[in-house]
């Protein structure tokens, strides 16, 4: 016959199943989320680069899977579609699609940026110049408005110039094999050009022409249902745009990495960028409802198109509580 | 070709209404986004003011002109080096490798680099479209004259023919099912490209079309464009099947009449069957 159990053992393994009965059923202190990140691949979106280099998503609670989009037009697609909880989008597709009637929502601007340049020949010596050439440009982006503020800029009508469609890759061989006289597009490209032929060809700047806003972008429903994981993004944002501003050159150098940029062309924009997640909704609303007009007016958008309530588009809310819930 | 108003076609019109009536009430349900699922009657809405305004008839006369000169001109390429390449046994030693190697290649991958040769005008569009169609008429073009049946030249020699009455009036009849079905595969090939190729600094064109219409969130108008791009398809293939009919009329005859068809010249065409071996890296259907 065994010899009767010890008391303590019984009492052992009961606590032992009691505790692990206990761990199970009671949630985890710090539970994570699950989301997927849309996310361009642009000097521009530095705080998700940030952020995802950093692991602030896990700090604040969400298990992040970052998809990479070429543009922003890609991400808001994937985010209508379910497949991305929320992503980055500069202010042109977002204003493009509520144009259309889709139901996307803009949380946070996270940086503001004079992105474009025309970088053209040197025969061009000002933008009137332009008249008769002609210019690559990728139709459907914000470069697309960026040209047509350029043209209105220089006195020409759109019909003064024969202004031609291309990705950014196409661009630089396009210019460089003299298919173009001049392109509309961002760094690292202008910087590639220029590079390409020394001497041939220049960047032509018009300061104050065409301010990007880089935006955090999810949909209505997904704020609905998911309000507290949203949040939890923009407290990592915020995370990220801190580190950002205490220490500029390990953040640009994490970024060009990610983005396989040139570290030395990284730390000469990053001053150029104006890197705070904020939400100046006024100004946001302002330059929308000018490039809604401008897609109705120019036909982009399908005739009979009203502006939609950009009001409903930038919602606020979501930001505010993020920083109350950062200095609580 | 009359609509005869039998079972089947009866079943087909009536399949297809009801296809695009579920989907018309899909897209009207609420249940999709019906920006991102527009409905039969607004991408038709949409087809006709692009109809009216003239833009759509510019769109496909663009696509046309430059779906047609590659088409053309790739096929009449690979014609010409498959016939080659089965006749001159060094030639085909030289250069197959290379070619098999490049048949790898797809045409959306020559995009940037056709722009930086040819420029942002036709010439790169035409490159890409020919590049995408040359390699399925090339294979069957050498396969259909490099397995020729050898009785055939037995026949053409005891009757006195060789050199170039043998190449004309027996090698080329007899490779033309597999040179015809080498046609038939490229003609959607074209298309394919077309779109790909309008990526290079198109203004117009159906694949542009496209293109632009997804940049801007106009899904109405891209489905108009992919509808156009079926149509073409659909046209390219019914006016080939009646080319090849007019202008082969043996081909493909004896197959509906049960009997053997004088072909040109007077003399009995040759009776070709499919064999097995012939399939081989073929692609493409035989008499």
């Amino acid at each position: 016959m065994r010899p009767p159990e010890p008391v303590s053992s019984r009492v052992s393994r009961r606590a032992f199943l009691a505790l692990m009965a206990a761990v199970v059923a009671t949630p985890a202190i710090g539970e994570t989320q699950s989301v997927v990140i849309g996310e361009g691949i642009t000097i521009g979106w530095a705080p998700f680069v940030v952020a995802d280099g950093l692991e602030l998503w896990k700090r604040h609670g969400l298990d992040a899977r970052v998809v990479t989009f070429p543009s922003g037009r890609l991400v808001i697609e994937s985010i209508l579609g379910g497949s991305s909880t929320f992503g980055t989008a500069t202010e042109t597709p977002v204003t493009l699609a509520a144009l259309n009637g889709l139901p996307i929502r803009i949380l946070a601007v996270i940086d503001t940026h004079e992105v474009y340049d025309l970088v053209a020949t040197t025969d061009i010596g000002a933008i009137e110049d332009i008249r008769g050439k002609r210019i690559a440009f990728s139709s459907g982006t914000n470069a697309q408005i960026y040209l047509a503020r350029l043209l209105d800029r220089a006195g020409l009508k759109p019909s003064e110039v024969e202004a031609i469609n291309l990705n950014p890759a196409e661009m630089v061989s396009g210019l460089t094999a003299g298919s173009i006289d001049g392109f509309v597009w961002s760094e690292p490209h202008q910087s590639q050009a220029i590079a390409a032929k020394p001497g041939a060809f220049h960047r032509l700047r018009v300061p104050g022409l065409y301010t990007q806003y880089s935006t955090v972008v999810t949909t209505q429903q997904t704020i609905e249902t998911r309000r507290p994981e949203l949040i939890a993004a923009l407290k990592a944002l915020i995370a990220a745009d801190d580190y950002i501003k205490g220490s500029p050159e390990a953040a640009a150098a994490l970024t060009a990495a990610k983005i396989r940029m040139d570290p030395g062309l990284a730390r000469e924009i990053w001053p150029q960028i104006n890197f705070a997640v904020s939400l100046d909704r006024q100004k946001l609303i302002d330059e929308m409802r000018r490039q809604g007009q401008w897609a109705i007016d120019s036909g982009v958008a399908r005739a009979g198109t009203k502006l939609p309530d950009f009001d409903a588009v930038v919602v606020d809310g979501l930001l505010a509580e993020a920083r109350q819930s950062l200095n609580q | 070709m009359g609509f005869r108003l039998d079972r089947s076609n009866v079943a087909g019109v009536l399949g297809t209404l009801a296809f695009f009536g579920a989907w018309e009430a899909l897209s009207r349900s609420g249940l999709v986004n019906e920006v991102m699922l527009p409905a039969p009657s607004t991408i038709a809405q949409s087809g006709w003011s692009l109809l009216l305004t003239g833009e759509l008839a510019r769109h496909l006369g663009a696509s046309l002109l430059r779906a047609v000169l590659g088409f053309v001109s790739g096929s009449v390429l690979a014609i010409a080096l498959g016939v080659a390449m089965a006749q001159i046994p060094l030639l085909h030693a030289a250069i197959n490798p290379l070619v098999q190697m490049f048949r790898a290649v797809p045409s959306l991958a020559f995009v940037p680099l056709a722009i930086f040769w040819f420029g942002i005008g036709e010439t790169s569009k035409i490159f890409l479209i020919a590049w995408g169609v040359f390699f399925p008429v090339w294979v069957n073009t050498y396969i259909g004259v490099r397995d020729s049946n050898p009785l055939f030249h037995r026949a053409a020699a005891s009757l006195g023919a060789s050199g170039w009455r043998n190449f004309a009036f027996v090698v080329l009849p007899a490779a033309l099912p597999f040179i015809i079905a080498g046609l038939r595969v490229s003609l959607s090939v074209a298309l394919v490209v077309l779109v790909a190729a309008e990526l290079a600094g198109a203004a117009f064109g159906v694949g542009y079309l496209i293109q632009m219409s997804q940049q801007v969130f106009r899904v109405d108008q891209m489905f108009v464009g992919l509808i156009v791009l079926g149509v073409m398809g659909f046209s390219a293939d019914f006016l080939f099947e009646r080319a090849v009919r007019r202008l082969f009329p043996w081909y493909g005859a004896e197959k509906e009449s049960g009997k053997k068809i004088v072909g040109p010249e007077g003399s009995a065409a040759p009776t070709v069957r499919a064999d097995p071996r012939q399939q081989q890296g073929g692609i493409g259907e035989t008499a």
